[in-house]
């Protein structure tokens, strides 16, 4: 067999992987014990030694996962989030069109720049006061949010887990991201907030003809001003933080010139801001998402392994090497399929299996300009939105909206979700398509 | 009128009142309707029939709450006296509104201010004052008190957290001494404090006044212990309605204790004898509660 797997072997990492993906995506076990339990398994049955293993870790991305926790943990400790929600809530007026788009933009684009997941955090609570305060189901806000943030979160290198990691393992820039992702990310955005509006439209009436309606409104606005606003608000850190976040946005923008990695701009810049806003670290430490670092650094290595072991290898060259060399389908078949599995299984250890298959695939068949890594990125963020366990802003949307007493099942979840992810694959389609025309 | 308009209103007095008082809550109303008719698009002859629908659902709240219930019968008698502006363009009859609701503000602010001056000459250099809610005296009296160089402690009787903090925050703000216990531990204080300073949602002239939740209890128990009780309201608060029309909200939820499932019922506020009052003090000076309905405003 010419691409065999190295060595029968390989069937212990095979099972391994096997299991712990089956923990993740069923959420049996905690995500970071399932990964670092399954490498447990390697070293102690000795497929792989504890110093290989540490060598499969890309601490590249670990670095701008970590730098970009501490950052986003001093903004919102400032109180910049609150302000914005508030600010929000007042311009829309209580008008329901008004609240899923300004809402939906400001989603959009804190997605982009932060990670989605501190987004939904943060807008959702106020958007469920805020619709349920109007006598309005705040069920389809909150699913609109959800989806909104993975469409948004594809913008960026910095803006969703998948592209965090293909920016790091593949070296492609921040600039890079925004000037071959927004093509296809804005008009998804777009289209899919049609679409919600649309299916809703009955609910999103304006209620600006209610005298009544307006003056409930206007009472909900000042209770929202009240609870929101009565959190602590640290000028002095905020305008630490945003400037650091700028800071760092600027030198993503200016890598080419700089060579600075995200990595190193991320956590530099987080290393700079504890310095300099004299936060206490010890809590600016427990807001970091530990068991997302540790997941990430558990799946590295199980890859890792699988690819040491010619498992990677052996996929590549028996499912998507097969689909023949006609740039079009390779490219579509790579967005589809990621689409589809990162409805279904997570998308950040799909992602990492998928990066070294597409090194693979790019050996065999060179597609110009980078066209398969932005297939693999746009399918994997926007397939997250298929079902609620594609992406972890689903899971957390979903769990905040049940803590306020509005329940969103798999089945509602997946009747919006499976229709905005067929729009978003359908634009980012013919996006692909242009581009990779454009590009023969 | 729709009933789940009335709900969503209803909810949303009784969340605001939690942290402001029910004279501030009414200024926040007003000021509401005024925002409202603003942004308000509808044909001339609907114009009439939605006010009359906001004011209905405003004197039916649950509880009913004052002084915006007694502010807003005056608002409709001085819309009934312009004929509700028949005949006038949308414009005219939106301006000519808001103009009458900006009297009904400057009305009240006047009153709040003037019932701060009244308030002052109860609290004296050394008071030890129990509060226990955001209610007139914390919003108006203390903090006047503390500006006009008064030196004087206050005993927080915690309460709901939310109406506990905004209490609490209150006092930060005006620099004033403070001590936050727990309600049921009153008891071990009454040789320490000397005054004990409640506000009310409504004077009914049956002799009773609606107050906030827990009310009811320290006032007892001051009673009881014979410490002087300091009622403050606006006189907008007298209503010539009866205790048993206050529309006191029963709420019923679903809890569980130790693994057991059980049904909590509370009220939205208390009902308590102005028997047990020692002094009531209005906007225009201390009233006696035999004399409730000539101090009554609509």
């Amino acid at each position: 067999m010419e691409h065999a797997v190295e060595h029968s072997s390989a069937l212990i990492p095979i099972l391994v992987f096997l299991v712990v993906y089956a923990g993740i995506t069923f959420e049996l076990v905690n995500k970071a014990a399932a990964v670092l339990t399954g490498v447990g398994v390697l070293v102690v049955l000795k497929v792989t030694t504890e110093h290989h293993a540490v060598g499969y870790i890309d601490f590249e991305t670990l670095m701008l996962l970590t730098g970009m926790m501490i950052i986003v943990s001093l903004i919102k400790e400032s109180g910049f989030f609150t302000i914005v929600s508030v600010k929000i809530a007042e311009i829309t007026k209580g008008s329901p069109v008004k609240i899923l788009i300004l809402f939906s933009i400001v989603t959009a684009v804190m997605s982009a720049f932060l990670d989605n997941v501190t987004t939904v955090l943060i807008i959702i609570p106020i958007i469920i006061e805020l619709t349920r305060g109007m006598g309005l189901d705040p069920k389809n806000y909150v699913l609109s949010q959800a989806l909104i943030s993975n469409i948004g979160g594809a913008a960026t290198l910095i803006g969703d887990p998948p592209n965090v990691i293909i920016g790091s393992k593949v070296g492609l820039t921040f600039n890079q991201f925004i000037v071959n992702m927004t093509p296809a990310v804005i008009p998804a955005f777009f289209l899919a907030l049609a679409y919600i509006w649309f299916i809703n439209r009955v609910e999103f009436k304006p209620i600006n003809t209610n005298l009544t309606k307006l003056v409930s409104v206007q009472l909900l606005l000042q209770k929202i001003r009240f609870e929101f606003a009565n959190i602590r608000i640290d000028k002095t850190l905020m305008i630490k933080s945003l400037s650091c976040l700028i800071l760092a946005i600027m030198l993503f923008i200016t890598q080419t010139m700089t060579g600075l990695a995200p990595g190193v701009v991320a956590l530099g810049m987080s290393m700079v801001l504890l310095l300099i806003s004299n936060a206490n670290v010890e809590h600016v430490l427990e807001e970091v998402e530990w068991s997302t670092l540790l997941f990430f650094t558990g799946l590295f290595i199980l890859v890792g392994v699988l690819e040491e072991y010619g498992v990677i290898e052996w996929i590549a060259h028996n499912v998507f090497l097969n689909i023949g060399d006609d740039p079009y389908v390779i490219v579509l078949t790579v967005l589809w399929v990621s689409g589809i599995i990162s409805g279904f299984l997570d998308n950040i250890p799909f992602t990492i299996t998928m990066i070294p298959i597409i090194h693979l695939m790019l050996e065999s068949n060179p597609i110009p300009n980078d066209i398969l890594w932005w297939a693999l990125a746009l399918g994997a963020c926007f397939g997250g939105n298929i079902t609620m366990i594609g992406a972890s802003a689903n899971i957390v949307s979903v769990g905040i909206a049940k803590k306020y007493g509005v329940e969103i099942s798999f089945i509602d979840f997946m009747k919006k979700g499976l229709i905005v992810t067929f729009i978003s694959l359908i634009v980012a389609s013919i996006y692909l398509i242009i581009f990779l025309k454009v590009s023969l | 009128m729709s009933s789940k308009d009335q709900l969503i209103l209803d909810t949303l007095f009784r969340d605001i009142v939690k942290f402001y008082s029910s004279s501030q809550t009414s200024l926040v109303t007003l000021d509401a309707i005024i925002e409202s008719i603003n942004d308000l698009e509808c044909d001339d002859e609907m114009f009439a029939p939605q006010l009359k629908e906001v004011c209905s659902i405003i004197t039916n709240s649950q509880p009913r709450m004052f002084p915006i219930d007694n502010l807003i019968i005056l608002f409709e008698k001085e819309l009934e006296n312009n004929d509700y502006f028949k005949d006038k363009d949308l414009t005219t009859k939106k301006s000519g509104t808001i103009e009458i609701i900006k009297n009904l503000i400057k009305r009240l602010e006047h009153d709040m201010s003037e019932l701060a001056k009244q308030g002052l000459e109860h609290i004296e250099d050394g008071d030890f004052i129990v509060l226990h809610a955001v209610e007139e005296p914390v919003e108006l009296l203390i903090p006047e008190a503390k500006k006009m160089g008064k030196e004087f402690e206050v005993l927080i009787l915690r309460q709901e957290s939310v109406k506990t903090e905004q209490v609490v925050n209150v006092m930060e703000q005006n620099q004033i001494k403070y001590t936050v216990i727990p309600e049921w531990d009153l008891i071990h204080f009454f040789d320490k404090v000397n005054k004990l300073f409640i506000g009310a949602y409504a004077i009914t002239t049956d002799g009773k006044f609606v107050s906030d939740s827990g009310t009811s209890n320290i006032v007892s128990e001051c009673h009881v212990h014979q410490l002087p009780i300091y009622l403050f309201a606006p006189v907008l608060e007298i209503t010539p309605t009866f205790s048993r029309d206050q529309n006191i909200y029963l709420k019923e939820e679903s809890e569980t204790a130790g693994g057991v499932d059980f049904t909590l019922i509370s009220h939205s506020s208390d009902i308590v004898s102005l028997d047990l009052v020692d002094h009531i003090i209005t906007d225009q000076g201390e009233v006696n509660p035999e004399n409730l309905a000539e101090h009554c405003t609509v």
